[in-house]
């Protein structure tokens, strides 16, 4: 009785494993096959920083990955096709000049904090290739690196602009701003309080940030994720030339850029909209809503864990 | 083998939930004055700080170069932090505790002119008084030029 029960049971598992087996085998022939097209514009680096990227990010953000066997294996081959696709999608190394200048800049930026984050190479790839991980050392190599960047000693000499012509004002009142996703401008802020002040090296500008009550007041309570109606707004100006005592006072105004909380509104952008006012004349940035994308995906990348803020106050 | 082990601990990785601890907030890191604006803000890297000036309305008549001369009434407020580095974000710094306070209100003296009266106080409320050049300090935060609000 015993015995003829083990073997239906062997049977059964043959059964089992002759499927998956079978499968395995049949979606084979779906894998999708990973492509290099050509590199049309190469990025230029020092050596020992093109080193270190090339082994760590290569892979998925340029024309250049180097896909080993176990990669090509269905269903890993879908994982792994996947993340080339969006890998490129974000930068690419090999499409580098694709990129304005000061974009270059910001994503050089970015992918330091990516790698201090621990996000970037992505873990699952890092388990089956330890080679890529970038050590301590050539983490520090890299920010040297972006330290010499034209924006990190970037000073605003010019004349400060303090308001526009009476023509441009005029047709300012008439019309509000309002960016591409609907969200309209607004100086409220003013008489908002003031959650965060900031020296932003990288960039050479300087920033203050404020909170709505509703923003402060959750702050005070510790509360995250922030509520619906949660505003934030940040207003950015170049910085001046140091003066003998080693104050920097703000330059000329940039833009204002500011984050709302509507859970159900914004359901695609983690909950928050964002909008960008450039300029004295606050032209709203973005040709059409797609530019969100850009926002939420550099703030969901580095501050999931502050409900995607970076300016509050933490212990 | 080690492939294959790896291929199966990310599918129970992807498969697990990751929690991670969300921040502390420190609200005592911010200073709130009724009635004030905004004059400007600025950094010392030398001092390690980042400060903001606040005025009445009349300050910031002055500081936006509307008024000329200094008049009674004036108020001004200016917050000094600490500097520290912007958590997740390596390329910024950000104000971090409170170190003083400072306020500057403008009376008319016993000649008729027009002077400061000075306070500082520490993050926790404290007076400091010593070792401050008050002469300096008020002409440092009343003297400002406003930065650009559109
Ligand atoms: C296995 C593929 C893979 C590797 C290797 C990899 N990335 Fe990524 N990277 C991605 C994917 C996929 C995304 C999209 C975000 C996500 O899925 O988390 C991304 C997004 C990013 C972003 C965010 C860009 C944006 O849209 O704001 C940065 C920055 C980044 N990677 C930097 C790096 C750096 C630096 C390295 C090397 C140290 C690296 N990546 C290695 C796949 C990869
Ligand atoms: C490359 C990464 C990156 C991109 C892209 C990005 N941000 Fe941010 N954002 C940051 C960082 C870092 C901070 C904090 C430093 C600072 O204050 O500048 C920040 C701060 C902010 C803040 C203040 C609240 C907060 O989270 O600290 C707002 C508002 C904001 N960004 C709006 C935007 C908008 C609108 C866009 C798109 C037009 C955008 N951001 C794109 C990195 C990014």
């Amino acid at each position: 009785m015993k015995k003829s029960g083990l073997t239906v049971k062997k049977k059964k598992l043959v059964v089992v494993f002759g499927t998956i087996l079978f499968i395995l085998a049949g979606i084979q022939f779906t894998s999708p096959s990973i492509k290099n097209p050509p590199s049309t514009s190469e990025i230029a680096l020092p050596a020992d920083v093109m080193a270190i990227l090339k082994r760590a990010c290569f892979d998925c953000h340029s024309n250049n990955s180097s896909v080993e066997w176990f990669d090509r294996i269905a269903p890993v081959s879908y994982l792994v096709s996947h993340d080339i696709n969006e890998g490129r999608s974000r930068f690419n190394f090999s499409e580098w000049e694709r990129n304005p200048p000061v974009v270059r800049e910001l994503l050089l930026w970015e992918m330091v904090n990516a790698i201090e984050e621990r996000k970037m190479p992505l873990q699952r790839y890092l388990r089956m290739h330890p080679e890529a991980a970038v050590s301590t050392t050539e983490l520090e190599i890299l920010k040297r690196y972006v330290n010499t960047l034209p924006g990190r000693h970037k000073v605003d000499t010019m004349a400060i602009a303090r308001a526009l012509p009476d023509s441009q004002i005029q047709q300012l009142m008439k019309a509000v701003p309002v960016s591409a996703n609907g969200i309209e401008y607004s100086d409220d802020y003013k008489n908002w309080k003031i959650i965060s002040t900031t020296d932003k090296y990288d960039g050479g500008s300087m920033r203050i940030v404020y909170g709505n009550d509703i923003m402060v007041n959750a702050i005070a309570a510790n509360k995250l994720p922030f509520p619906d109606g949660a505003q934030i707004v940040k207003v950015v100006w170049g910085k001046h030339l140091e003066d003998s005592l080693g104050n920097v006072f703000p330059g000329n105004f940039q833009n204002v850029q500011l984050m709302i909380k509507d859970s159900k509104r914004f359901s695609s952008t983690e909950g928050w909209g964002f909008a960008k006012f450039d300029g004295l004349q606050l032209k709203p940035f973005g040709a059409s809503a797609i530019f969100q994308t850009t926002c939420i995906n550099c703030h969901r990348l580095l501050a999931p864990e502050n409900d995607f803020v970076f300016n509050i106050p933490t212990k | 083998m080690n492939k294959i082990f790896s291929a199966l601990t990310l599918v129970l990785v992807m498969l697990s939930c990751k929690q991670k601890a969300g921040p502390v907030l420190a609200a005592e890191y911010l200073h709130h004055e009724d009635g004030m604006q905004v004059i400007t803000s600025l950094i010392n890297n030398k001092n390690k700080t980042i400060s903001i000036i606040y005025g009445n309305q009349l300050a910031a008549a002055f500081a936006g170069n509307v008024q000329r001369e200094h008049q009674a009434g004036e108020k001004y407020v200016m917050v000094t932090s600490d500097q520290r580095p912007m958590p997740h974000w390596y390329g910024t710094n950000m104000n971090g505790a409170i170190l003083c306070v400072e306020y500057a209100t403008a009376v008319v003296t016993e000649e008729g002119g027009v002077g400061f009266d000075y306070m500082r106080r520490s993050g926790n409320g404290k007076l400091m008084t010593e070792g401050v050049d008050e002469t300096s300090r008020i002409r440092f935060m009343t003297g400002q030029p406003a930065a650009v609000h559109p």
